[in-house]
C-alpha cells in the first residue's frame, strides 16, 4: 500500500493547479491582442489563471495551518494503478490490434491481477465478454469498433 | 422592467395551456420506442443506485454516448428516467446491506437496515418505493408549473445578467458544498480552464491544444466524465473488493401493515414538501433534503429515542425527500441553463450534442422536448413503483454478482462508450488520464461534481462575458446597468465577502477543522 500525508498530497495538487494557472497566464500574454471594444482570446484564460494561482496560494496557506500532519491518505493499493496504464496501452494499440483481442487481454489481465481466478476460467470469461461486447456495441448499436489493422493483415497473409 | 397583474382568467387559461402541452407530451412519450427507453433508463438507474460500485454520476456518464445515437427527446427522456431510477435505487442497498448506494441514501441506512434486521425489509422497501413515487410525482408537478413562467421572466435578461447569474450560481454551489468551499471553487476553476481548450469561439484562435489537432474542438465531455466518475470509482472500489451478504426479502413479506402506511403518510408528505423546495437550491439538494427530513421527523416524533432502531418514519420521510428533488432540481437547468446538481450537467451535454442550448428559450423553442420530458418523468415514477418493488429479488441477485466480475464489465462498457462517441482512440487516453486525476482528487476530498460543472459551464460563461463586453464596447459598467445585474453582482460581492470573513474568523479561532 502506498501512502501520503494529507498535507503533502494537498500541496502536490495545489502546486499543479498553481503551475496550470501560471501557464495559463503566460500563454494568454502571447495570444493575439483584443480588437477595439472587444476582448481577445487570452482575456478569459488570463482571469482563470490569476484565480487559479490565487486560490492555490490561499489553499496552500490554509493547508499548512490547518491540516493535521499525522493524517495519512492511502493513495493506492498498488494493483489499482494497473488499471490506468492498461487502458493507456489499450488506447495506443486499439486501432492496430483491434477491439476483441485487446479487450480480452485487458479483462484477463485485470482478473488475474485482482483475483486468484484460474487461467481457464479467466480466459473463458475474457473472451466471452469481449465477443459479447463486440456483438452488442458493434453489431446491435452499430458502433464502428476497430477490427485491427495488424489482425486483418495477418488474416490476409494466412489466407 | 414593469410587471402586469395576472387575472384569475389568465391563470385558468395558463393552466389549460399546461394541460394541453402535457397531453401533447404524453402523445410523444406513449410510443413503444420511447416507453422502451424510459424503461431502460429506470432499470439502469435502479441498477446503478443499487450497486455500491458505481454511483449515479458514473451511471449517467456511461449512458451519455448512447444518447448521441438517439434523437434529442428520447435522449433526454433516457437520462431523466435514469436520474429518477438512481434516486430510488440507493434505498435498496441502504435497507438490505447498510451500504448507501449514493450519499443521499445514508439517512435511509439508520432505520431501514434496522428494520431489515428485524425481518421487516419488505415493508421498508415498499414504503421507500411509495414515498419515492409520491415525492417524485409532486416534484414533476412543481417543475411543470414553475419552469415555464420562470423561463418567460428570464427571457428578459441579457448576456451581462447571464454572466453574473452564472457566477453567482457557481459561488452558491461552492458555498453549500459538503467539503472545503475553496477546494470546490478550485475545481470549478479547473473545469472552466479545461473548457477553454480548443478554438476560441470569437476569433478562431486555438488555445492550449499542445499542437494536437484532435483538441481543436475542445476536450470531449464524454471521456472526461467517464474517466472522472467511472474509472476513478472503479479504482476506489478495487482497493477493497468484498463480497456482500444480502438479506433477501420474499414477495410475501413486502406488503406493509396498515399501521406502517398510517405512520408513513405524514412523513411522506412532509418529506416531499422539503424535497420539492430544496430542489430549487443549487448544490446538493438531494443530500440536504434527506438529512433535513430525517431531523424534522425525529424532532416532531413522540418517540425520538426510537429513531435509529427501525422506525418507518425514518425511511418514509428521507426517501420521499430524496426523490422530491428530481423534478425541481431541473428547474434551474431549464430556466437558467444552470445545472443545479452535478448529475444534471449530463443533461446539458446531451442537449448540446443535439444542437439544443438549455436556458430560458429552451422551453419555448423546444416545447416538444420539454413536455415529453415532463411526461416521461411521470411515466418513470409510475414505472419505478410498478416494476421496482416486485423486482427487488432481481436487484438482490445483481448485488450477488462479485465486484471482481463487475469491474471489467464496467471498464469494457466505458471503453465502448468513449470510443463510440468520436471514434478517436485518443479519447481512451483522455479517459484513462482523467480516471487517474479523479482518483487522486477523490482521495484528497476535491469535489469532482464541481469540476464537471465547471467544464460544462465554462464555455457559456466566457461567451456571455465577452458578449457583454462587446455590447458595452469594453466597459464593465454593463454589469451594473439593469436591476437584475445589480442584484446578482451585489449578491456575488456579499457571498465573497462572507467567505473571506468566515475564512479569517476561522483562523483567528484557531479552528482545527477543515473549512
Amino acid at each position: 500500500m502506498w501512502g501520503s500525508h494529507e498535507r503533502a498530497g494537498n500541496l502536490i495538487i495545489l502546486g499543479f493547479l498553481f503551475c496550470l494557472g501560471l501557464y495559463s497566464i503566460i500563454c494568454s500574454l502571447i495570444m493575439p491582442p483584443a480588437a477595439y471594444g472587444e476582448v481577445g482570446p487570452g482575456f478569459f484564460p488570463k482571469i482563470l489563471g490569476v484565480l487559479l494561482c490565487g486560490i492555490s496560494i490561499v489553499l496552500g496557506i490554509q493547508n499548512f495551518i490547518k491540516t493535521n500532519t499525522t493524517n495519512r491518505v492511502e493513495i493506492s493499493y498498488r494493483k489499482v494503478w494497473y488499471i490506468v496504464p492498461s487502458i493507456i496501452v489499450l488506447a495506443v494499440l486499439f486501432e492496430k490490434v483491434g477491439f476483441i483481442p485487446l479487450v480480452a487481454l485487458l479483462v484477463c489481465f485485470l482478473l488475474r491481477i485482482f483475483s486468484n481466478v484460474g487461467y481457464k476460467k479467466c480466459i473463458a470469461f475474457s473472451v466471452i465478454l469481449a465477443i459479447g461486447a463486440y456483438l452488442i456495441f458493434g453489431s446491435l448499436l452499430e458502433l464502428q469498433l476497430p477490427r485491427g489493422e495488424w489482425v486483418m493483415n495477418l488474416l490476409r497473409w494466412v489466407r | 422592467m414593469g410587471y402586469e397583474l395576472i387575472t384569475m382568467g389568465e391563470v385558468i387559461l395558463n393552466f389549460m395551456e399546461v394541460i394541453q402541452y402535457l397531453y401533447e407530451g404524453f402523445q410523444l412519450v406513449l410510443t413503444p420506442e420511447t416507453i422502451f427507453f424510459c424503461f431502460v433508463g429506470v432499470f439502469w438507474g435502479t441498477v446503478v443506485g443499487v450497486l455500491p460500485g458505481i454511483g449515479p454520476m458514473g451511471g449517467l456518464a456511461l449512458l451519455l454516448p448512447l444518447t448521441f445515437k438517439l434523437d434529442s427527446a428520447t435522449s433526454i427522456i433516457l437520462l431523466a428516467a435514469t436520474f429518477c431510477g438512481t434516486m430510488y435505487g440507493g434505498s435498496t442497498t441502504s435497507i438490505l446491506l447498510n451500504i448507501p448506494g449514493e450519499v443521499a441514501s445514508i439517512v435511509t441506512c439508520f432505520d431501514g437496515y434496522q428494520m431489515a434486521r428485524k425481518g421487516r425489509a419488505g415493508p421498508a422497501l415498499m414504503i421507500a418505493g411509495l414515498g419515492s413515487f409520491i415525492g417524485g410525482t409532486l416534484s414533476v408537478v412543481a417543475l411543470m408549473l414553475f419552469a415555464p413562467p420562470l423561463a418567460s421572466i428570464m427571457l428578459k435578461i441579457g448576456p451581462a445578467e447571464e454572466t453574473s447569474m452564472l457566477i453567482l450560481a457557481l459561488l452558491i454551489m461552492s458555498y453549500v458544498s459538503r467539503g472545503s468551499k475553496l477546494k470546490t471553487m478550485a475545481m470549478i476553476l479547473l473545469g472552466m480552464w479545461i473548457a477553454t481548450v480548443g478554438l476560441d469561439p470569437f476569433t478562431g484562435y486555438t488555445r492550449f491544444t499542445f499542437g494536437y489537432t484532435g483538441f481543436t474542438e475542445g476536450i470531449g465531455i464524454v471521456p472526461i466524465a467517464i474517466g472522472l466518475f467511472g474509472i476513478s470509482e472503479i479504482m476506489m472500489n478495487a482497493e477493497n473488493i468484498v463480497n456482500v451478504k444480502v438479506i433477501n426479502p420474499t414477495f410475501k413479506t413486502l406488503i406493509p401493515r396498515w399501521k406502517d402506511i398510517k405512520d408513513s403518510a405524514l412523513p411522506i408528505i412532509r418529506g416531499s414538501a422539503i424535497g420539492v423546495v430544496a430542489g430549487f437550491i443549487p448544490g446538493i439538494p438531494h443530500i440536504v433534503s434527506t438529512f433535513l427530513s430525517y431531523t424534522v421527523e425525529k424532532k416532531i416524533s413522540k418517540h425520538p429515542e426510537e429513531f435509529g432502531t427501525g422506525r418507518i418514519e425514518g425511511v418514509a420521510g428521507p426517501e420521499s425527500a430524496n426523490n422530491a428533488t428530481t423534478g425541481t432540481s431541473l428547474v434551474p437547468l431549464f430556466v437558467l441553463g444552470i445545472p443545479a446538481i452535478p448529475a444534471t450537467a449530463f443533461f446539458i451535454s446531451a442537449l448540446l450534442i443535439h444542437g439544443i442550448s438549455p436556458g430560458p428559450r429552451f422551453i419555448i423553442d423546444h416545447a416538444d422536448v420539454f413536455w415529453a420530458l415532463i411526461a416521461s418523468m411521470y411515466l418513470a415514477n409510475v414505472m419505478l413503483l410498478i416494476l421496482n418493488v416486485p423486482l427487488v429479488g432481481i436487484f438482490v441477485q445483481i448485488l450477488r454478482i462479485p465486484y471482481l466480475y463487475l469491474m471489467p464489465i464496467i471498464i469494457v462498457v466505458a471503453i465502448c462508450g468513449v470510443y463510440g462517441a468520436n471514434f478517436h482512440s485518443v479519447d481512451l487516453l483522455t479517459m484513462a488520464i482523467f480516471g487517474a486525476i479523479g482518483y487522486i482528487l477523490r482521495k484528497f476530498e476535491f469535489d469532482l461534481g464541481a469540476l464537471i460543472i465547471g467544464v460544462v459551464l465554462g464555455d457559456k460563461i466566457e461567451m456571455s462575458f465577452r458578449l457583454s463586453l462587446a455590447i458595452s464596447e469594453g466597459s464593465l459598467g454593463i454589469f451594473f446597468r439593469s436591476t437584475f445585474a445589480k442584484i446578482f453582482v451585489v449578491s456575488i460581492l456579499i457571498l465573497t465577502l462572507l467567505q473571506i470573513i468566515v475564512w479569517i474568523f476561522g483562523f483567528r479561532q484557531g479552528d482545527r477543522k477543515k473549512i
